[in-house]
């Protein structure tokens, strides 16, 4: 794609915009935004959120009277906030936090807290919106405070109080979820606790208060930095301390599988062989789980995205690469059946699921014991999943449980009557649907177990 | 509990501490939420009494030799000088 287009997705902020050229990403910087820019740059501002690895680095490639173009390191994969677990999102708060209080001491002042200018990038969370920044005018308040209790803070909370499901709701409010949605949705306590009395509830009252001013006749109040930095501490100290009520019981998931070590070793050896025949540089685990069949491929992956739909999961999984220091995994929340969709104006602003993993077009996906939750419990014909899976990737590693396994004989036996729809479960009926759209390269019983792993490649023209 | 002072509280801040200076309008792409600016002197002096109790505690803690060292996932808000110089942050 070869254009100098306003990117869909940047047109909110006039100090510029993001264009593709030559399929990289640059971004426009207006004359608007000229003197802030200068004097970020010249400051060295930039250069210390370069090195201390909060802001994506760019380089300056055009100054002329009339624009700036700069290029950003590029991102190979984005994830938005309802893709995020519990601690990724916690990072991204904890990091805009960070950032803001960063730019006050260097008498600037981060003016954006949409928490779509995070995202995740060799192992951790980036800003990635690079003109997010203007000066600190003495004695005002923060502006996008408020964007950050919508974005941030209160998503967390209702994380903390309702699970980590909630998060999803951040996809039906791109602009952060209505602070009265969040007060009325937090239990009677935390009324009586004045940290959060005061940045929920009587803000929730004061936006109500106010928000009939139309004439703009209401005065801002002033607030010294220090008052300032004081909400960034308290904010920064409560979220680092908040976690999830519900605990994750994925650190022993394995344990509970159907699995012998010796079958669960064969299958971590022949996925491991495969990939690494292929010299596959980027994967998807569209299953993954805590990435334990990632973390035993031996061969350099540039990037590897593991997804699962389970909020803690991903979570257990985010905490290892956090303390393992893993660049190269990017774990996901994904709910296979139902992928995040385009939103945004002319839903154009944020893109799906599926789109983005087509431009990606990892070198090999894998879908082990996937199968038979998609067939029995989303009512997933083969031929369907066979379409979506040779839809971004052209090698598949597969586990097929076959009929006779316990997992699936469980989800048979869950559907009561309705479980003579699904005989046309069977290795089969399988391989004749998935031979349309691949051939099979190799194909292993796992011994000691019910299952068999296909290692396949997609057929001309089944994209 | 506080539900009654409240009100007057909230009356003298906004009646004392109004600036007559609006912020530029310049870069006001999004609304900032002016119950959002307004409350916000409420919220600081909120968080510093909480700042400053939490430090008078972690004293006493320290007098009494009761401070653990936590095994946090994430630091602390400061940015040290070494991430900036040593890029010590960064994980590649």
């Amino acid at each position: 794609m070869i254009s100098k287009e306003q990117h869909s997705s940047s047109f909110r902020d006039p100090s510029g915009y993001i264009f593709i050229e030559d399929n990289i990403l640059k971004r426009k910087i207006l004359p608007i935004y000229f003197k802030q820019y200068h004097k970020l740059k010249n400051s060295k501002f930039f250069n210390k959120l370069f090195d201390s690895g909060l802001l994506i680095n760019h380089k300056e490639v055009l100054v002329s009277e009339t624009e700036i173009i700069i290029h950003p390191e590029q991102i190979p994969f984005v994830t938005y906030p309802y893709e995020w677990c519990f601690n990724q999102y916690k990072e991204a708060a904890l990091l805009t936090l960070k950032l803001h209080k960063f730019a006050l001491e260097n008498k600037f002042s981060l003016k954006d807290a949409s928490a779509f200018n995070v995202t995740f990038h060799n192992g951790k969370a980036i800003f990635i919106d690079t003109l997010s920044f203007d000066f600190y005018k003495e004695n005002t308040p923060w502006r996008a405070y408020k964007q950050f209790i919508t974005h941030f803070f209160g998503p967390l909370l209702l994380a903390h109080y309702h699970g980590s499901e909630v998060l999803k709701l951040t996809s039906n409010f791109i602009d952060g979820i209505p602070v009265k949605i969040i007060a009325s949705m937090l239990p009677f306590k935390t009324k009586l606790n004045p940290f959060l009395y005061s940045n929920i509830h009587l803000l929730s009252k004061f936006e109500d208060k106010h928000n009939e001013d139309y004439k703009g006749e209401a005065k801002v109040t002033a607030l010294s930095k220090k008052g300032q930095l004081n909400i960034l501490e308290t904010l920064y100290n409560f979220i680092k301390k908040l976690d999830l009520k519900e605990q994750s019981e994925w650190g022993d998931y394995y344990n509970k599988t159907n699995y012998s070590d010796d079958a669960f070793n064969l299958k971590a050896d022949l996925i491991n062989g495969w990939v690494s025949k292929l010299n596959a540089k980027t994967a998807i685990d569209v299953g993954g789980n805590d990435g334990t069949f990632v973390r035993r491929i031996t061969s350099n992956l540039d990037l590897a995205l593991v997804c699962d739909i389970d909020n803690n999961a991903v979570d257990y999984n985010y905490t290892k690469v956090k303390k393992n220091k893993e660049a190269y995994m990017l774990p996901i929340v994904l709910d296979v059946l139902n992928p995040s969709a385009n939103i945004g104006f002319n839903n154009k602003e944020r893109f799906s699921f599926i789109n983005r993993i087509k431009d990606f077009a990892p070198d090999v996906t894998l879908a082990l014991a996937v199968i038979h939750h998609m067939t029995l419990s989303g009512n997933i014909t083969f031929e369907m999943s066979a379409n979506f899976f040779a839809g971004f990737s052209e090698h598949l590693v597969m586990e097929f449980p076959k009929k006779d396994d316990s997992w699936v004989q469980r989800l048979l036996k869950s559907k009561g009557e309705f479980e003579s729809h699904f005989e046309f479960y069977s290795l089969e009926n399988f391989k004749s649907d998935y031979l349309k759209y691949y051939t099979i390269l190799e194909e292993q019983p796992i011994k000691g177990s019910e299952r068999v792993l296909f290692f396949l490649k997609r057929k001309n023209g089944k994209t | 509990m506080c539900e009654p002072i409240l009100p007057i509280f909230e009356e003298k801040v906004v009646r004392f501490l109004y600036i007559y200076e609006k912020l530029s309008m310049h870069f006001l792409y999004f609304d900032p939420g002016l119950g959002a600016m307004v409350i916000q002197a409420i919220v600081a002096a909120v968080a510093g009494v909480i700042l400053f109790s939490k430090n008078l505690l972690y004293k006493i803690k320290i007098f009494f030799n009761l401070v653990k060292d936590d095994d946090d996932l994430f630091d602390d808000i400061n940015i040290k000088d070494t991430d900036v110089e040593n890029k010590t942050n960064s994980d590649k």
